[in-house]
Formats: structure tokens, sequence, C-alpha cells
């Protein structure tokens, strides 16, 4: 390896009873969260806009001071260091570049305030335009590249001084579908060569899902579940974090003694005490749903719900089937093509499922 | 899919990004200061001085004003006034919509030059241009000969309203033709073809779509130029003649020859209060119809979407070329004439010489004229451009409930008539002992273009992407380097343009400068017209034209900086 060159070993972040209130707002906008971030790690702050998770990155980057609790980089407690003298990397959602230096000038601005000599400077530009296929292109000026492109320079940017931490706010968000997958590929690229721990806020769902190690949900001002994105996709905790993360089928029935849940008519089998209240929901995802025309069909062993078709769409390698479930709760399945499907609207369908694919969640 | 449980992340909106720190910052106030002492002091407690003159020089009470309306000549001033404005804008209107509107038919090229000519008077120094009147205007003038052939070739035109009236009129003209041409710009060039569509003919369908659309535009430059034209010295007190005075020559007379400040400040405030109350009135009724034009639909440039439903009409033609002229003329006078070797103001010259230029530069009262007026309009520039944009950045950290009436204030200087800030600046400046010198006219006209630097570097400013700031602190500079490396060059062209704009305001000044003259302090604007009133010397030609490059040099030096620093743009 050459040297100077771009890349450090991610540092650990974390964050300690950490808060933060606008006057006297009720809830704070962000409510006594703990989050340990480790070294290297993707991790991304996932929730609805306005649950706190851009206020808490801006409490890590410095632009926001806590109201209480801290901030700490690999140990040390950094919540009142202004945010120049922080070393961490941040790209925002529309780019944010100096309009008035070109692509390679933008770059070079962080090695300029660390006083990095310009032989190297020029190295660590270049390495870092390469870094996101800019080669070449760093006398342009912003406004001569495209969103994608920008964006990628504000990526440059942000790493070209070997930050220890890597925030990234929204950073696709600005841009279309298309542009949006290629950059999150890029994106997930530059974690794997760099090494750098990645902090992503995003309200996207299956930006959260494919990109990261590990997946924070907020909900007003509080972290209600952290965990990678399978197990908070398979075992979600509460009704938020499954209807938040994917979709699901929640049925509001009551859990009876033992191994007995009540929907509506029914009575299924239940495997897990869950929190042990009567008030649990039952959650299916779709694609564990199964449809049968009629209650001969159900599979013996299974946990099934009847329901009126409302709409079915062919998807190419998968149908989605709309259901009115009878306690006027709606749902859906998803089937794989090969699996029955259901005939078009206003059949009536017996929707079935495995007791195993089920979850329980508090309210 | 979620549930939106949103709760209000910051007080505002959700979204600003890391915009600024939620600190208390008071530092706004402190940028602002200087400008706000400077206008406190040059302008706010001279005219508060003087409205207690008005209401106690020579005794108290309402004598004053009473005398307005009772001694019988000044009532028949203020009545001369407000007729020649109202006359003015009313006529001026006329001539500017048809232009305006041709403005917005024309192709790309075209319309360039039509904006051009719009702004051609502003390039030419205001007494450049009355200076050209006269000579259009005098006996056996190049007007008078054009008139000749329809019998009113005798008819004296000078030291009369009516030669008054129309210099007043072209040099007022692109105040009516600019906000005129703003508003049609916004319209939606289809709308007329869709109101044909549902059966209105064309003319009525122009006047019932597109006439009340450009209607705000018509307001907002009838009352500007309304308010103008009522507080008019320059024009007046050359072309006109002391029998049919307006309001400024009688305040003039009051207070520089009289010294009846009490006299004048009431009338002053007449004129405040009638600038005031016109300027309120408009913004209403313009305010009104703005809200109609935006319910009107997407405004929308109109490009070429008007073309198609409207051809340029020959009348449209003939009507705009002859405004072009009268809008260029002046100028075409002016250079011409500095080359002109006779002692007269003949026009067309007969010989041709460079003896006014030689005498412009050599004669010592022009030259220390030249040297005053530049040394005044550098300083001015300089500091209200420190001022102005140390005023603007602390605009910008106010709380926004404070920034609307801090910069109304800041600006109003813009709304005050000249001869009011004159008469102001005049009274407050003889008990200083700063009346005579230079120093007293720097000040004063850093008060006048205060309000230029302000509007030029908070549009920058507000064109700037406020988080830059911070993405330059989360790339490690210090607020210090982060203002010199990123906010700074952002806002440097507006600064520049501010500085450009405060220097030709200064160099164009002539109402503040003409009060506060002395031997010692003569700008050149003031020499031109004394030398005309006082003496006639051709001079004032050669004057003229320096004039017009003085002014144009700097106009077009900051727009290809502009130009060359735009193509670095701000987004």
């Amino acid at each position: 390896m050459s040297n100077p060159a771009i890349g450090a070993s991610g540092a650990r972040v974390e964050l300690v009873d950490l808060s933060k209130r606008y006057g006297t707002a009720e809830p704070p906008a962000v409510d006594h969260i703990n989050l340990d971030i480790k070294p290297g790690e993707f991790i991304t702050l996932l929730g609805p806009s306005g649950s706190g998770k851009t206020t808490t990155l801006n409490m890590i980057v410095g632009f926001t001071e806590p109201t209480s609790g801290r901030i700490e980089l690999n140990g040390a407690d950094i919540s009142r260091t202004p945010a120049h003298k922080r070393n961490f990397g941040m790209v925002f959602q529309n780019y944010a570049l100096f309009p008035h230096l070109t692509v390679a000038q933008n770059v070079a601005f962080p090695l300029r305030e660390r006083k990095v000599p310009a032989a190297a400077t020029a190295k660590l530009v270049g390495d870092a335009l390469e870094l996101v296929d800019l080669g070449g292109m760093g006398n342009r000026r912003p406004h001569e590249l495209s969103g994608g492109q920008q964006q990628r320079v504000a990526l440059a940017r942000a790493v070209v001084f070997s930050p220890g931490v890597l925030l990234l706010d929204e950073p696709l968000s600005a841009l279309d579908r298309k542009l949006r997958q290629s950059l999150q590929r890029e994106i997930k690229r530059l974690h794997d060569e760099l090494g750098l721990t990645f902090v992503f806020v995003t309200h996207d769902q299956d930006e959260a899902m494919t990109l990261s190690d590990r997946i924070a949900i907020f909900d007003r001002g509080r972290i209600v579940a952290v965990g990678t994105p399978a197990e908070l996709y398979h075992r979600p905790t509460t009704q938020f974090v499954a209807r938040f993360l994917g979709e699901s089928n929640v049925f509001a029935g009551r859990y009876r003694s033992a191994d007995v849940y009540e929907w509506h008519d029914r009575k299924w089998t239940v495997r897990e005490p869950g929190d042990g209240s009567e008030q649990q929901a039952l959650i299916v995802r779709p694609e564990r749903m199964r449809v049968a025309s009629d209650e001969e069909s159900v599979p013996a062993g299974s946990n099934a719900a009847s329901a009126t078709v409302t709409d079915v769409s062919f998807y190419g390698t998968y149908y989605r089937i709309e259901l009115a479930f009878d306690d006027d709760s709606v749902g859906c399945a998803v089937l794989p093509v090969g699996v029955p499907a259901a005939d078009g609207p206003g059949t009536r369908v017996i929707a079935h499922w495995q007791p195993e694919d089920q979850v329980l969640v508090s309210q | 899919m979620a549930v939106s449980t949103a709760t209000p992340e910051a007080p505002a909106t959700g979204r600003p990004g890391p915009a600024r720190t939620a600190r208390k910052r008071p530092s706004g106030w402190l940028f602002l200061a200087p400008a706000l002492l400077a206008l406190v002091v040059l302008f706010v407690l001279p005219l508060a001085g003087l409205v207690v003159d008005s209401f106690t020089e020579p005794e108290t009470g309402l004598g004053n004003y009473a005398s307005l309306f009772t001694d019988g000549y000044t009532i028949r001033v203020l009545g001369r006034t407000l007729v020649i404005a109202l006359i003015v804008s009313v006529i001026g209107a006329l001539l500017a919509y048809p232009y305006a509107y041709a403005m917005t038919l024309a192709g790309p090229t075209m319309r360039a030059l039509l904006v051009t000519i719009v702004l051609i008077p502003f390039w030419t120094s205001m007494l450049a241009r009355n200076f050209a009147w006269l000579v259009l205007l005098q006996d056996g003038g190049v007007v008078q000969k054009i008139l000749t052939p329809v019998g009113l070739g005798d008819v004296r035109l000078l030291g009369t309203p009516i030669a008054v009236g129309i210099s007043m009129t072209q040099v007022l003209l692109p105040f009516l033709v600019l906000p005129m041409y703003s508003a049609m710009s916004q319209i939606d060039g289809r709308l007329v073809a869709a109101g044909q569509s549902l059966g209105a003919p064309r003319s009525r369908a122009f006047r019932r779509i597109y006439l009340p659309l450009s209607a705000p535009g018509v307001v907002a430059g009838m009352s500007l130029v309304f308010v103008l034209a009522l507080g008019f010295y320059v024009t007046p007190a050359l072309l006109g003649s002391t029998r049919s005075a307006m309001i400024a020559q009688v305040i003039n007379v009051r207070a520089r020859e009289l010294l009846d400040f009490g006299g004048a400040g009431a009338m002053g405030m007449f004129l405040l209060v009638v600038t005031l109350v016109v300027l309120a009135l408009s913004r209403r009724l313009a305010g009104q119809n703005v809200a109609v034009t935006a319910a009107g639909g997407q405004p929308r440039r109109t490009g070429g979407t008007a073309d198609s439903s409207a051809p340029v009409r020959p009348w449209l033609k003939v009507h705009t070329t002859i405004v072009a002229i009268i809008l260029v003329a002046p100028t075409l006078v002016v250079i011409p004439m500095s080359f002109s070797s006779s002692e007269t103001f003949r026009f067309p010259p007969d010989t041709w010489s460079l003896r006014w230029y030689e005498n412009l530069f050599t004669s010592p009262e022009w030259t220390a004229a030249i040297l005053n007026t530049l040394q005044v309009g550098i300083y001015t520039a300089v500091i209200a451009t420190v001022l102005g944009t140390m005023a603007a950045f602390g605009l910008a950290r106010l709380r926004p409930r404070w920034r609307g009436p801090v910069n109304g204030f800041l600006l109003s200087p813009m709304i005050v008539p000249h001869i009011l800030v004159a008469l102001v600046v005049f009274s407050a400046f003889l008990q200083l002992g700063l009346n005579g010198t230079l120093i007293g006219i720097i000040l004063a006209h850093t008060a006048m273009a205060l309000p230029f630097v302000v509007i030029a570097v908070t549009a920058r400013l507000q064109g700037m992407d406020g988080r830059l700031p911070a993405v330059a602190a989360s790339l490690g500079a210090s607020p210090l380097s982060a203002f010199r490396r990123v906010t700074l060059p952002l806002v440097l062209p507006g600064i520049l343009s501010g500085a450009v704009l405060a220097f030709v305001t200064s160099l164009d000044e002539v109402v503040i400068a003409l009060f506060l003259q002395a031997p010692g302090a003569i700008t050149l604007p003031v020499q031109m017209f004394n030398s005309i009133t006082v003496q006639i010397d051709p001079t004032i030609s050669a004057a003229s034209s320096l004039m017009v490059v003085l002014v144009s040099v700097p106009i077009l030096l900051a727009q290809v900086v502009g130009a060359r620093r735009g193509k670095k743009g701000t987004r």
C-alpha cells in the first residue's frame, strides 16, 4: 500500500442516555437513547420523519448540542467538542457541494483544513475521485455534474481525510430510483473497502434492509428496536417495528391461556408466550401466508382466517392478493407463481399459515 | 405500512438539515449596530429635529402647516407639483405599457436590445440627461424644429412646466417599464388564447385577462414614479422657472436662502406624508393583484408562448420605436455636444473640437470637482459597503420576527424623497459644522447608498445554501475558516455589486451635494448644475460625457466580474 492512503480503522461511537429537547416540547426530539456503534459497523438509523434520527445524527456530528447524556468516541466524551474538531465525515441529503469550488477543490477542502502537504493532497484527491468512479472529473464545477455524480463527489469529500466514522443523512433521497440503487451498491462497496464505521440515516426501509449490518428503529424520539435486518424482520418485537419494516398482516386478537390465541371467531395455536399479556397482536408476513378455496384444503396444524379477495395483481414472479378479513381488517398475501392463487375480487378464501411463521408482538 | 407518528423534530420544520445550532445569537445585533447607528445619527435624529422645528420655528404651533394652505402661494405650488407628478406618471404609463408588452413578445435578441435601451438612462447621469433636454428643448432647438411643420414652431418650451414634464417623463420612464415588464413576464401567454377560446374577442380577452394580470406592475410603477416626481428638484430648477416652481424648489429657497427651517420642514413633512400614503396604497392595491396573479395559474415566462396568439402589430412597432428613441435621445445628444467648438448649446454642432474636454481637465474648478466627486464616491462606497455588508449578515442572523422591521428601517432612505433628505441633513449639519465639507457629503451619501448594499448582499446570502458553513465545519473548518473559505467567496459578488451601486449612487447624487456645497466642497454634478444656472459654460457637455463613462465603467466591470463568477454559480 502506498502512503498516504484513504481508509482507517473504524471508530467506536457510543450514545449514552442521549437527549435533545427543543424548548419545553413534549416529547423531546430525542429521548434518552442508548446505542453502541461498533468499529467498522454499518448501522442505519431508521424511522418515520420526525422520529429523532436526524437530530441524533446532528448531535453525533456536532451541529446540535445534546440537552443531556453524552457521546463517546473510542471511549472519550466528545459531547462538547465543536463539529470541526470531531473528525467525522458527513454526506448530506442535497449534496451540499461548495458551488464556488471545482470538484477537486471540494474534495481537497478537508485536507487543506488539516494542512496536508500539496503533493499528498493531490494524490489523496485523485484516489478519492477514483474510488467513486469520477477520475478525470476534478476540474468540473459541481453544477456541471448530474445529481448522482454530485453525491459521489460528496462521498469522496467525506472520506478523503480518512475519518473514523462516516455519517450519511438520507444521501439517496434526492435521487431517482435507478440512481438510488446504483449508489446504494457504491456506498456498500465503499464501506467494505474502507473499513470505516458508517452511520446511515433514512426513512426508506428497503435501503436500510439492503445496506445495514444493524438497524436502529426510531419512534417518537426513542430507539424501539436494534438488530440485524433479518432479526428485525423475522422477529419484530413491537407492532410498530413489524409495520415499519416490511409489510405485515396484523391480527388484533387476544392471547388466552397457555397456547391459545383468539381472533374473531377462530382459535389459533401459539408456541410462544410473547410478553404474557392478553393485549398482543399476531403478525404474519405476506410471503408466509397461503390461501385455500375451502377449509378442507387447509393443511392440518395451520392457523387459518377467512377473508374476501379484494384484488389480485400479477408481478411476474409472484402474485399479490389483497384480502379483507372477516373482522374488517385488511391484509395481503404474496404467492410465488406455481402456488395455488385465488380467483378475482369477491372470491371467498381461507388464508392460512404455519404457527412457527407467526410472531406475537406487544401492542 | 408504518403508521406515521410524526412529532416535530425541531420547532419549525423537521428537515432544515443541520442548519445552525439553536443557540441564542445576539451577534446579529452586533453586526447591525454600526449601520443602525449611522442611520439614526445621520437620518432619524435630524428628521426628528426637523419635525420639531416645523412645529416650533419661528413660534410654537401649527402655524407652518396652516400657512401651507393659507398663504396663497404654497398651496398653488403644492397643487402644481401634484398635478405635474400625476401627469408624468399617467403619460409615462401610457408610453411604457405598450413598450413593456412589446418586450414580452420580442425574440431573445430584440428583447435584449429593448432591455438595454431601457437601462441606458440609468447609465447617463441625471444632470447629463437634464442638460440634454435643455439643449433639445431650447428656443430654436431640435424639438421646436420638429414641431414647426405642425405650426407649433414658435411655442416656447424651455422655462415652462411642459419642458419639466417632458424631461421628467423621460427620466422616470425606466421605473415604469421595468415593473410592468416584470409583471407581464409572469403572465402565462396562453391565458388570452384561453379567453378567446371561451368566446371573448381578442380585444376583450386582452382587457379582461391580460390587463388585470399586469395591473400590479402598472400600479407599482406609477406610484413609484408619482412619488419620485413629487420630490424632483434638478429638472424643474434647470428646465422650469421660478414662476412655475415645484415643491422642492420652494423647500430649497426656504431652507438655504431664508433659513426658514420651520416652513421648509412643514413642506418636507407634507411631501413625506403624501409619499408614504401613496406607497402604502399602492402596496395594498398591487399586493391584492399579486394574489390574483398567483391564483391565475403557474406563473411562467412568456418566451414564445405569446407569439402564436399575439403577433406584433404595426402600431406597436411604431410606438416601441418612438419610446426607444425618447429613451436614448439624451445620451445621443450629450456625446456629440461635447465635441462641439461652439460657445452656445447649439445642436447639432456646426464645428468640432476638443476644447471643452481641455477645459474640463485643466480649469481648476472642474478638476477640483472631478477629484471631489471621485473622493466622495470612493469613501461612500467603502463605508456603505462595510456597514451594509455587516448589516446584511446581521439581518440573516436575526430572529425572523425582527428581520422584517429592521430590514424596512435599513431600506427607508430609498423611499424618502431626496429633497427631504437634503433638507434634513442640511439643517443638522449646519449645527454640527459639517456643511461645506466633503465629510458631510460623504456621510449623507453613505446613508443614501446603504440600502443598495444591504439589498445586494442579502440577495446573495439568501441565494446561498445555508447549510454550507455547517458542511465546512463537518470537514474540519473552524467558524473563521468556514467564513473565509465558503461564505465570503459565495457572497463576494453581492458585496462588489453593492459597492458599485453605492459608488454610482454617490457619483450621480445632486440634491444633497447642492445643499451641502461650499467653495471647497463642490462635486462634479454640482459644478455641472452651477455651470448651467450660474454661468453658461459648455464644459458641462464634456463633463456629461465623462459622467457617462464614470458610471458605465464600474457597472460594466461589475457585470464582467459577475459573469465570470456567475459561471462558478451559486447552485
